[in-house]
C-alpha cells in the first residue's frame, strides 16, 4: 500500500487540469499610439487577475499563449505557458501590415499534432480552450482561406471564439466570421474603455470556461446544463450583458438576441434500477442468475 | 486434463464513486461498472452515463450498458472458446445495442418520464417524449418507440471479454482502456474516435452506435497481464499520467492480493475525484494474477521510468517558462538606461534567482535522464519460453488472416517502444498461484453456477 499511496500522496500525481487562453492581437502599424498602448494595459492587468483566478481554482490552472500579427506573425510566449511566467509585461510595438490569415494558419499549426495542443490533450487534462482576438482593421492576406482551413480544426470548433473590434475602422465582418456566437463580437470605440473591457471579458470567459461535463455528440447543443462551447458561449454573454452597467461605452455589437439555453440548476434524478449503490463502491461479480 | 496455467486465469473487479461535484449538486452517480467471470471467461464493463440534461437517465442508461454487455459478452465466449475473426464481433455488438434498447423500452413502460424530468427536454424533443410521460402513457408498441428517447439513457461504454485463447475489449465514446504487457510495456490498444474530443463523445445512444463502436483483440500470443478501464473522470484525473496510474495499481495488486487491492484502490477514489476531475470515478478490469506476479520486477521498473519521465517532461515545461522570464529581463537590461540603476540592479538581481532556478532543474533534468539510461542498461532480457502444446496449437488454428484482422487499423498507442515477446511466459503451476484464487476456481457452489443453462438468463 505504501508504494501506491505515496504515488497517490506526491502533489504531481494528480496534475491540475489547464484551461488554455489564446491571445491573438494585431500589432499592425494602424494600431500605433493609443490603441496598442491601451491593449498593452489591458494584458498588464489581466495577468495579476488571471494568476489569481488561475490559484484560486483547486483542480485547474490557467495557461497562456500571445500570438502578435502584422506583417507576419510571431508567439510572444514559447507556448502555453503558466502565469507566473510573466512578471512584467512587455509592451507590444505596433507596425506593419495586418496578416491575420498568417495568425489562423500558426494557430492552426500549434492545434494540431506535437503542437501546444496535440490530439492526446483533448482526450484529458484540458478543457476548451478559450480564444480572444484583438483587431482594429482590415486583414491584408488571405484571411479567409486560412479561416476556412482553421474551421476544420477540431479545437478550434470546441474553443470560445471572442473577438473584440477595436475602433471604428475595424472590419466587423472579418471578426464576425472569426467568431461562432455574434454577440461576443464586442465593439469598444472609446479606446480608455479597452482596458477594463478586455479585463473583464477575459477573466469571466475564464472562469466559466473552466467547467464542463460530458455530452453526447448528436445533440450538444441541446444539454442545457453542460457547458459545451455553445453554451459557456451563451453563459458568457449572458454574464458581460448583466455587467453592462459597469460598462457604459462599450457595446455588443447590435444582433438579436437568440433564445438562450437555460442554464438551469441541475435536479436529482432518481436512482438507478441498478442494484448498484453510490455509497458501496466495490462492486462484486454479477452471476448469471441475475441476468 | 488442464493444469491451473492452462485454464482461464483472468479476473475481473470493478469499482466507482461518485464524483465530488455530482455530491455536492446532488447529482446521482451516473457511472456504472460490472463484471463477471467463471471457470471459461471473464467478462467486465464500465459505463459513464452522459452529465447534460437531454440525458436525465444516463444513470440507468449506463447499468443497462454494463449488465448487458457482462453477460452478452460471456455468452459470446462460451460459444467462441476459439477466436473466430472480427466479423464475429459485429452480431455481438449488435445484440449488446439492440438488450439495451429493449432494458430502455421496459424501464420507459415500467416508470414513464415524470413530469419533473419532461422539465428538462428541450422543446425539439419534447413533442416525441410526452407520449411516454405519466400524464399520457402511450399506446404505441415498443417497437415502434422513436429513437430519440433513448438520448435520455444516454452513455460510453468499454466492456472487454477474455477466456484462454484470446480476449478482447469494445468500445464506444470515451473514456479509456489501457492494457499492461508481460514486459510492462503499456498502451491503449482501442483505436481512438476522433469524434471524441473534449467533452463531445459518441454514445450508445446515437443512431449510428452500431459503427461508432470499436474493438481490439488480444491474440493468444500477445496477452496482456492486466487491462483496465475506466471513465473519464479518472483519465481526466490522471491526464498524462494514466499509464503510472494503472501500473501502480497493478504493483498494489501484486503486493496485496487482487480483492484486498481492489478495496484499497477503492478507499482512494473519494480523494482522486476530489483532487483530480470531480466527475464520477469508476475503473473496472481484468488481471492475470499469476502473470502479473511474474512481471512484478518489469512492472515496478516501467513505474519508475514512467515517474521519471513525468518529471523531466515537468521540467522541461519548467526550463521553458524561465528561459521565457530570462529573455525578457535580458531584453530589458539591453535596452535600459545606464542611469537607471535601482532598475538595473533589481533585474539583474531577478536574473541571478531565475538562472540559479534554472541551474538546479538543470542538475534534476541530468541526474533523472543518468537513472533513466541506467535503468535502460540494466533492463532484464525476457527470454522466450519455449511455446507450450497449448499455445501452439491455438496458434495454428488461427489462420492468417485472423492475425492482421484482429490488428486495429491504427497502430495502437504505446509509452514506449520496447516490443513485446512474441510468447507470454506460461505459468507454473505451483510457483505463481496467487493468495487468493478466483472463487471460481475454488468454490464448488460456483462452478454450480455454470451449469446453469442460458435459458435461465
Amino acid at each position: 500500500m505504501d508504494n501506491f499511496s505515496s504515488f497517490l500522496g506526491a502533489p504531481e500525481a494528480i496534475p491540475k487540469r489547464v484551461m488554455p487562453f489564446f491571445f491573438l492581437i494585431d500589432t499592425s502599424k494602424s494600431m500605433e499610439g493609443k490603441k496598442i498602448g491601451a491593449v498593452n494595459a489591458a494584458i498588464e492587468e489581466i495577468l495579476p487577475d488571471l494568476r489569481r483566478l488561475s490559484d484560486s481554482q483547486a483542480d485547474s490552472e490557467i495557461r497562456l499563449a500571445i500570438l502578435k500579427f502584422s506583417s507576419g506573425c510571431e508567439w510572444v510566449t514559447p507556448s502555453l505557458i503558466s502565469l507566473d511566467s510573466f512578471d512584467d509585461w512587455e509592451p507590444l510595438v505596433a507596425d506593419g501590415l495586418t496578416d491575420l490569415g498568417y495568425a489562423f494558419d500558426e494557430l492552426n499549426r500549434q492545434f494540431s499534432e506535437n503542437g501546444f495542443l496535440s490530439r492526446s490533450s483533448a482526450s484529458s487534462g484540458f478543457y476548451a480552450p478559450v480564444i480572444m482576438l484583438l483587431s482594429d482593421g482590415d486583414p491584408t492576406d488571405d484571411w479567409y482561406g486560412a479561416l476556412k482551413k482553421l474551421q476544420n480544426n477540431k479545437w478550434y470548433q470546441s474553443a470560445i471564439k471572442i473577438a473584440i473590434a477595436i475602433g471604428e475602422d475595424a472590419n466587423r465582418e472579418v471578426l464576425q466570421k472569426s467568431i461562432r456566437n455574434p454577440e461576443l463580437l464586442f465593439s469598444v470605440n472609446d479606446i480608455s474603455n479597452l482596458k477594463k473591457v478586455v479585463k473583464f471579458i477575459a477573466v469571466t470567459s475564464s472562469q466559466i470556461a473552466s467547467t464542463s461535463a460530458a455530452v453526447g455528440k448528436e445533440n450538444p447543443q441541446q444539454s442545457a446544463n453542460v457547458i459545451t462551447p455553445d453554451a459557456t458561449e451563451e453563459q458568457i454573454v449572458k454574464n458581460v450583458r448583466n455587467s453592462l452597467d459597469d460598462f457604459a461605452d462599450f457595446e455588443p455589437e447590435p444582433v438579436p438576441i437568440p433564445a438562450s439555453v437555460p442554464l438551469s440548476p441541475p435536479v436529482s434524478v432518481p436512482p438507478p434500477i441498478s442494484e448498484l449503490d453510490s455509497t458501496d463502491d466495490v462492486v462484486g461479480p454479477i452471476d448469471e442468475e441475475d441476468w | 486434463m488442464k493444469k491451473i496455467g492452462d485454464i482461464m486465469n483472468y479476473e475481473g473487479f470493478g469499482i466507482r464513486h461518485i464524483g465530488a461535484s455530482h455530491i455536492q449538486k446532488e447529482i446521482v452517480c451516473q457511472d456504472s461498472v460490472q463484471y463477471h467471470q467463471d471457470l471459461q471467461c471473464a467478462a467486465a464493463a464500465v459505463s459513464d452515463g452522459h452529465g447534460g440534461q437531454p440525458y436525465f437517465r444516463s444513470d440507468r442508461g449506463s447499468a443497462f450498458a454494463v449488465q448487458i454487455s457482462c453477460r452478452y459478452i460471456t455468452e459470446f465466449l462460451h460459444q467462441h472458446p476459439d477466436f473466430s475473426g472480427e466479423e464475429s464481433l459485429q452480431p455481438l455488438i449488435r445484440q449488446i445495442l439492440q438488450e439495451w434498447y429493449d432494458a430502455v423500452k421496459k424501464d420507459l413502460l415500467a416508470e414513464p418520464f415524470t413530469e419533473s424530468e419532461l422539465e428538462r427536454v428541450t422543446e425539439r424533443n419534447l413533442p416525441s417524449y410526452l407520449p411516454f410521460s405519466e400524464k399520457h402513457r402511450t399506446d404505441i408498441p415498443p417497437e415502434e418507440f422513436p429513437h430519440s428517447l433513448f438520448q435520455a439513457y444516454g452513455a460510453t461504454l468499454i466492456c472487454m471479454g477474455f477466456c484462454e485463447n484470446y480476449g478482447f475489449a469494445l468500445h464506444i465514446g470515451d473514456g479509456k482502456c489501457v492494457a499492461v504487457y508481460p514486459d510492462g510495456r503499456t498502451d491503449e490498444p482501442v483505436p481512438w474516435d476522433e469524434n471524441c474530443h473534449l467533452n463531445l463523445c459518441t454514445s450508445i445512444c446515437d443512431t449510428d452506435a452500431e459503427q461508432e463502436f470499436r474493438f481490439y483483440v488480444w491474440k493468444k500470443s500477445e496477452m496482456p497481464v492486466a487491462v483496465f478501464a475506466a471513465s473519464d473522470g479518472i483519465d481526466d484525473s490522471f491526464a498524462e499520467r494514466l499509464h503510472n496510474f494503472y501500473l501502480h495499481v497493478a504493483i498494489e495488486f501484486i503486493s496485496c492480493g487482487l480483492r484486498k487491492g481492489v478495496q484499497e484502490i477503492a478507499k482512494q477514489l473519494p480523494g482522486i475525484s476530489e483532487r483530480g476531475s470531480q466527475d464520477d470515478v469508476s475503473v473496472c478490469g481484468m488481471i492475470d494474477m499469476f502473470a502479473l506476479q511474474e512481471a512484478k520486477t518489469v512492472i515496478q521498473r516501467k513505474a519508475e521510468s514512467l515517474q521519471r519521465n513525468a518529471m523531466l517532461s515537468a521540467i522541461a515545461q519548467k526550463l521553458t517558462e524561465l528561459q521565457f522570464r530570462c529573455d525578457k529581463i535580458k531584453r530589458i537590461l539591453n535596452a535600459c538606461p545606464e542611469e537607471e540603476q535601482e532598475k538595473i540592479k533589481r533585474n539583474e538581481e531577478k536574473l541571478e534567482m531565475l538562472s540559479s532556478e534554472m541551474e538546479k532543474l538543470l542538475q534534476q533534468k541530468a541526474e533523472l535522464e543518468k537513472e533513466e539510461k541506467e535503468s535502460e542498461l540494466s533492463e532484464p532480457v525476457l527470454e522466450e519460453e519455449p511455446e507450450s502444446e497449448v499455445s501452439a496449437s491455438a496458434l495454428k488454428e488461427e489462420p492468417e488472416s485472423e492475425d492482421s484482422a484482429s490488428a486495429p487499423e491504427e497502430e495502437p498507442e504505446s509509452e514506449d517502444s520496447a516490443s513485446a515477446p512474441e510468447e507470454e511466459p506460461e505459468s507454473e503451476v505451483s510457483a505463481s498461484i496467487p493468495e487468493e484464487k478466483p472463487e471460481s476456481e475454488v468454490s464448488d457452489s460456483d462452478n454450480k453456477a455454470i451449469l446453469i443453462s442460458e435459458e435461465d438468463w
